[in-house]
């Protein structure tokens, strides 16, 4: 498609019709000043081509002509297909579009509305309108590639129907030769697979796999089910032969343990009545023992207390000989304790008074030490209150110094600042009227700055300042009157007083506005606050870290000290004591009385210690002798009793030998019916006992295993009746006949999944091929540009441009990303890519490109370039610059320039009413 | 039992084993159960041999049926199958079909077939002329060979042993190993066997004293020298028996396997598939590998109609390739993605294995759909 002529009415600035063409089939360089409305005809015309006539969104409403309640009308007459049309479309009230055709040297209605709105968008640019509001760039279809937004040459990201009718429109030979089988795959494909990733379908119209898969998994599990019933009967005959087996098994050993029950019965009665004599035995033997034990026992007792008895007797009458002399010792220590003790009381006395001498040099220094203390309180107090007295005299001098803070001093800054300015724009903004009158007269101004009646006098030049107008009536001629630029005269003013305003406070308030003046102030007052400072720092130094109040008390109680002292040594409120003379004479007798004392002490302590053994020892004497005299009464006691039975020592030995005899024969006869007892290895009671107990187990055993049989004999019949192994091998069979099919139709489905993968790989790759040759037309493009610098272009297989080759590095190399170029040689490189991609779409139908103010980055030598790349790019596709600087683009040969101000100025001159200018 | 003198009068009985009535058939396909009913009427073609030869019994030497768990009417069937047969007969359990609880010997119809003798021990049996050792199988598996208990002695007649396992060097564990020379070991005139399929004769110097009578009806593709029966003369005792086979099968089991080098030869395939008689009692197993011509993709479907009428019919092709040289068919497809696409299925087609299987399968594909479309 291209362009012939655009008429454009009622749509942003231009409210009036303008109509711009005709547009060449070559370049056509658009050119205005800024603000002319060239971009807006450029919106103008992809709305009309792009957007629904119905559109009423807030943005489209923002086209109408401020002001105005006009609707935006666009015509555009293009060529497509060979054929002439014409585009009238109206938006907002009346809405409307309407597609005229030529035939012949008539225009005929062709389409109108929906119908024309549709046929614009899938026709001819194969784009798909937004869901609300009018058209981005990413809705423009192909446009994208050839219409670029003001200033911005970049490549946007092409939706995928754009990417595709790229790839179509230059790989359409390459496939559309096999579009029949294709279709015959796709066919087939579709018939068993869903999506891209051959998911088979499921479902009432799915695959037969899936069926298949289906039968073949039930009869899977029937196998399983049918495998584990053969095996449980296989299992059950093996069962029921172990148990047949252990059933024989527990009928011999049945018949075993009978034999051997019969066999204990006689031991068990034999060995019975030997144990029942041998515990007779065992009590007679017990008995005899005990008899000949006592006998023995007795005799033994009574032998060692008689000789227990004369061991006393001597032990005693040598205690008896040795108390004596423990006590006379004990009298003799007694007396030396009470002499060590009167010899320790008289050292006392002596250290006593020579400890009271030292406590007078101890207070002495004392006395000393608080009056130097007092003295200095007081004298540090004196200063203070000096202090106090010249801070008082600085706070009254304070109170009278006036002076601004150094931010007020700046603001006057400001302020003096902002009056220049603003007496600078009154100065420019006004209008100043110079009149050097000739002779004397008035004049009568009306408007201006200062109107009212002016006295001229011949000779004196007069000015008269106003804005925006000085009017003035000269007698006898008229009224003049003189219009300047409109300013904002009004806020200067205001600006004006505003900062004035501030100036005057300052003079009320300190004389001045003067800034020295007010410095000079400031540094006055800020010497007086210095000093009190000072003043304040050195009163805390004399407090130090004690409180205030806290001083003079302190200094009181010292003083009282003083005095108390003194008047326990009165001789030393008139002359000072020497502490250090009284101590050194009372400290040498105090040592020595100290000495004598701990002497005295220790020895004292020595024969306390001396006395106390003695006497211990006399105690445990006594005590020694009483104990032994009440054990020899025991012994005695007890001798006695055990010959109180009346019979000599002959006669107790002999019943001893009798007892004797009779112990020996009672452990005789134990000894020979135990031996019978050993040739029994073990009870037979409690074999035979074991015995009944494994006989009640087995028969237990027995009938479980019997019942067991029972049940599993049933079982194997009933599952005999079942035909397990029949039902397997028809199972089996026809999971056989059922897997061949299986994979059979899978391999099927593998290869009709396969073939489709195949041919829709082949095709992907066919097509993302495309991107080269577009690559290279765009590197060729560059190439005229840049010289030999960049080697190539790297394209995506969107038609992205990715990253240049420079001449430098070999193509197999990684190349350098856009970002890292310069904004002109970015610049360069997506016009070459829009021209090489536009160069491909119109290999079909010739297309027009838009470039909205572009290539600003460009310096002159390749744009020059850039120019003549254009000039031969024209034979494939109309272009149109839209450009404020014509003339950057001489270079381009047989361009057709249009002056869009000159065909709006008219129009816009009326528009405004302008009488006059007049510049400053 | 017929009565003779011990010593002068020849003994002559038929020898048959394995014939594993109710075997499952799954390789079969859909042939299955035709099988199993030709292996009845095989036994019934058996007992008919026997009489057609006026044996004075039968031996089955065990697996007389194919499980335990055989539907008892099957077992059923069977009993008065035999029950009909004019003389006696001696059968051991073998390893399918073991003397186990619950196990086919247990079914009430025995009872009514008092010719049929099952033979449940290890111990001799009188016969008229001589006797019977029986080698009966209790169990599926064992290492033990089973005519060890045979005693070698001399006297009482003809010795005829019957026993059930494998012989040679190849045994597997518990697969009842008999020895190579059992027979003169035991003393035996003949030991009947069974077990192995095929029908094998040993010979010791010069004379044959065991046997495999083999399966009464071939049970698989490959299966050599199976479907007969043993007829089994033994003039007196310590002489060579005379042992002559019988055909008792009636099922060809007949592979054909072909390696495709060059054109044509798949239409022979097909034109000698047509020429086999007796299509109903024959299964074919047909394995063609080598190159596929495209142009002969419809001889294949030929070779599958011919073989429709065969009892059974297996055709495995998964072994055939795309010609390397076979382009033509591919040079006139369009150009552009389909020639690509189809150039590619070709290499992988050339790869061996499933991969391989699949292309060649897709470029079958393709070419169908290229026939359909083309002008």
């Amino acid at each position: 498609m291209i362009i012939r002529t655009l008429r454009v009415q009622g749509f942003g600035c231009f409210a009036d019709e303008v109509e711009v063409g005709p547009f060449g089939n070559g370049v056509n360089l658009l050119f205005a000043p800024n603000g002319t409305g060239k971009t807006t005809l450029m919106r103008a015309l992809t709305m009309a081509l792009v957007d629904g006539y119905r559109v009423k969104s807030a943005d489209m409403q923002a086209w109408r002509p401020w002001g105005r309640a006009l609707a935006p009308r666009v015509v555009v007459e293009f060529e497509f297909g060979g054929k002439e049309y014409r585009l009238e479309k109206r938006f907002l009230d009346g809405a409307s579009c309407a597609l005229f055709r030529k035939e012949g040297a008539s225009w005929c209605a062709y389409m109108e509305n929906d119908d024309a709105d549709e046929f614009l968008r899938k026709d001819i640019l194969n784009c798909t309108p937004p869901g609300s509001g009018t058209a981005k760039p990413k809705h423009w279809g192909l446009a994208q590639v050839l219409w670029t937004t003001q200033g911005d040459l970049a490549m946007p990201e092409l939706s995928e129907n754009v990417v595709a009718a790229i790839q179509k429109s230059v790989g359409a030979t390459l496939t559309r030769a096999g579009s029949k089988i294709e279709t015959g795959i796709e066919n087939l494909y579709s018939e068993f697979f869903t999506g891209l990733r051959g998911t088979l379908k499921s479902g009432r119209n799915g695959a037969p796999l899936h069926n298949m898969q289906r039968e073949y998994d039930d009869l899977l599990a029937a196998k399983r089910d049918a495998m584990e019933e053969l095996v449980s009967f296989e299992a059950m005959a093996d069962q029921i032969e172990d148990l047949h087996a252990r059933s024989a098994e527990a009928g011999s050993q049945r018949s075993a343990i009978h034999v051997e029950r019969a066999q204990l019965a006689a031991a068990v009665d034999v060995y019975k009545a030997l144990s029942a004599e041998r515990s007779q035995q065992m009590e007679r033997k017990r008995a005899a023992e005990a008899v000949y034990g006592g006998l023995k026992s007795r005799i033994e007792t009574i032998q060692r207390a008689r000789a227990q008895i004369e061991h006393l007797n001597h032990t005693l009458a040598r205690m008896r000989d040795a108390l004596p002399a423990l006590e006379a010792a004990s009298e003799h220590r007694t007396g030396a304790v009470q002499g060590a003790e009167s010899a320790l009381i008289a050292a006392r006395i002596v250290e006593q008074a020579a400890i009271q001498e030292q406590a007078v040099a101890r207070t002495a220094r004392e006395y000393n030490d608080t009056r130097r203390q007092a003295d200095e309180a007081s004298a540090r107090i004196r200063e203070i209150v000096l202090v106090d007295t010249r801070i008082g005299e600085l706070d009254e001098e304070l109170g009278q110094l006036l002076a601004p803070s150094t931010a007020e001093i700046s603001g006057v800054h400001q302020a003096i600042t902002s009056e220049l300015q603003a007496l600078r724009r009154l100065e420019m903004a006004s209008i100043a009227v110079q009149i050097e009158p000739a002779r004397d007269t008035r004049i009568s101004v009306s408007e201006g700055d200062s109107p009212g009646i002016v006295n001229l006098n011949a000779g004196t030049a007069v000015i008269l300042h106003g804005n925006p107008n000085v009017a003035f009536e000269l007698p006898a001629l008229g009224r003049i009157r003189v219009n300047g630029p409109v300013s904002d005269y009004t806020a200067i003013r205001l600006e004006l007083d505003s900062a004035r305003t501030v100036l005057r406070r300052f003079d009320d308030s300190f004389g001045t506005h003067n800034p020295d003046q007010l410095e000079a102030m400031r540094a006055a007052r800020a010497a007086v606050e210095h000093a009190k400072a000072e003043q304040h720092a050195r009163r805390q130094g004399l407090l130090g870290s004690e409180p205030e109040e806290q001083l003079p008390i302190r200094r009181d109680s010292l003083v009282s000290r003083v005095a108390q002292i003194e008047q326990e040594h009165l001789e030393w409120g008139v002359s000072a004591p020497d502490p250090n003379a009284l101590a050194s004479s009372t400290s040498a007798r105090a040592h020595a009385a100290s000495d004598q004392r701990r002497h005295l002490e220790k020895a004292w302590s020595d024969t306390q210690s001396e006395l106390l053994a003695t006497e211990k020892e006399r105690a445990a004497a006594v005590a020694d002798i009483e104990s032994t005299t009440q054990r020899l009464k025991a012994v005695e006691t007890e001798v006695e009793i055990l010959v109180g039975s009346g019979l000599t020592d002959e006669q107790r030995k002999a019943a001893l030998d009798a007892a004797a005899l009779d112990y020996d024969a009672a452990r005789a006869k134990l000894d020979e019916v135990e031996s019978k007892l050993r040739t029994y290895p073990t009870d037979p009671a409690a074999r035979m006992e074991l015995i009944d107990r494994q006989l009640t187990q087995l028969d237990r055993q027995t009938r479980d295993i019997e019942e067991e049989s029972v049940r599993a004999e049933t079982r194997i019949v009933d599952l005999g009746t079942r035909s397990p192994h029949d039902q397997l091998a028809t199972v089996d069979e026809t999971l056989a006949i059922t897997a061949a099919k299986l994979e059979r139709e899978r391999r099927r489905m593998d290869a009709i999944k396969l073939l489709y993968a195949v041919v829709t790989g082949a095709r992907a790759e066919l097509l993302e091929s495309v991107a080269a040759p577009v690559a290279k037309s765009a590197t060729d493009f560059l190439s005229q540009i840049c010289g030999t610098t960049i080697a190539g272009i790297r394209l995506s297989p969107r038609f992205q441009p990715e990253e240049v080759v420079p001449a430098a590095l070999s193509a197999c190399d990684d190349g350098v990303e856009l970002d890292r170029l310069s904004g002109g040689e970015k610049e360069q490189v997506y016009l070459c890519t829009r021209l090489a991609v536009a160069k491909e779409i119109a290999r079909m139908e010739r297309q027009f490109c838009v470039f909205d103010d572009v290539l600003t980055f460009t310096d002159s030598t390749r744009l020059r370039r850039v120019c003549e790349l254009l000039t031969r790019a024209a034979a494939e596709v109309q272009i149109i610059i839209l450009t404020c600087h014509p003339e950057r683009f001489r270079a381009i040969l047989d361009a057709r320039l249009i002056d869009l101000e000159a065909l709006v100025a008219p129009v816009a001159a009326a528009d405004r009413g302008v009488i006059a200018h007049a510049k400053c | 039992m017929s009565h003779r003198s011990a010593h002068n009068r020849t003994m002559r009985f038929l020898h048959t084993a394995d014939w594993q009535i109710g075997m499952a058939a799954a390789h079969a396909g859909e042939a299955a159960s035709r099988i199993r009913q030709a292996r009845v009427d095989s036994a019934r073609r058996v007992l008919e041999a026997a009489r057609e030869h006026s044996v004075e019994f039968i031996i089955l030497a065990g697996d007389t049926f194919e499980h335990n768990g055989l539907s008892r009417a099957a077992v059923a069937e069977i009993v008065r199958l035999l029950a009909a047969a004019h003389c006696p007969i001696f059968l051991i359990p073998g390893n399918h079909d073991p003397l186990q609880p619950g196990s086919v010997w247990d079914h009430p119809a025995w009872a009514a077939a008092t010719n049929v003798n099952i033979l449940r021990e290890p111990r001799p049996i009188t016969l008229a002329g001589g006797m019977l050792f029986p080698c009966p199988i209790m169990r599926k598996r064992s290492d033990h060979d089973p005519t060890a208990w045979i005693p070698n002695e001399t006297g009482g007649g003809i010795r005829v042993g019957i026993a059930h396992g494998n012989t040679g060097d190849l045994i597997s564990e518990g697969g009842y190993p008999i020895a190579f020379d059992a027979a003169t070991r035991a003393g035996l005139d003949y030991l009947a066997l069974g077990h192995w399929h095929s029908t094998t004769l040993f010979t010791s110097l010069g004379a044959v004293h065991m046997a495999y009578s083999g399966t009464h009806e071939t049970t698989r593709f490959g299966e050599l020298d199976s479907g007969n029966a043993l007829l089994v003369d033994i003039p007196k005792p310590g002489s060579a028996p005379v042992v002559t086979k019988l055909r008792t099968g009636t099922l060809v089991w007949e592979q054909i396997s072909e390696t495709i080098t060059e054109q044509g030869k798949l239409a022979d395939i097909s034109r000698s598939l047509n020429a086999i008689p007796d299509a109903s009692n024959r299964l074919v197993e047909v394995n063609i590998s080598g190159l596929l011509f495209e142009r002969e993709c419809e001889e294949l479907d030929r070779i599958r109609h011919a073989s429709a009428r065969f009892l059974y019919a297996r055709i495995q092709d998964v072994g055939l390739r795309p010609a390397p040289d076979d382009d033509d068919w591919i040079r006139i497809l369009p150009a552009g993605v389909i020639r690509e696409a189809a150039e590619r299925l070709r290499g992988l087609a050339s790869t061996a294995g499933e991969q391989g299987a699949v292309a060649t399968q897709a470029l079958r594909e393709l070419y169908a759909i290229h026939s359909e479309v083309r002008p």
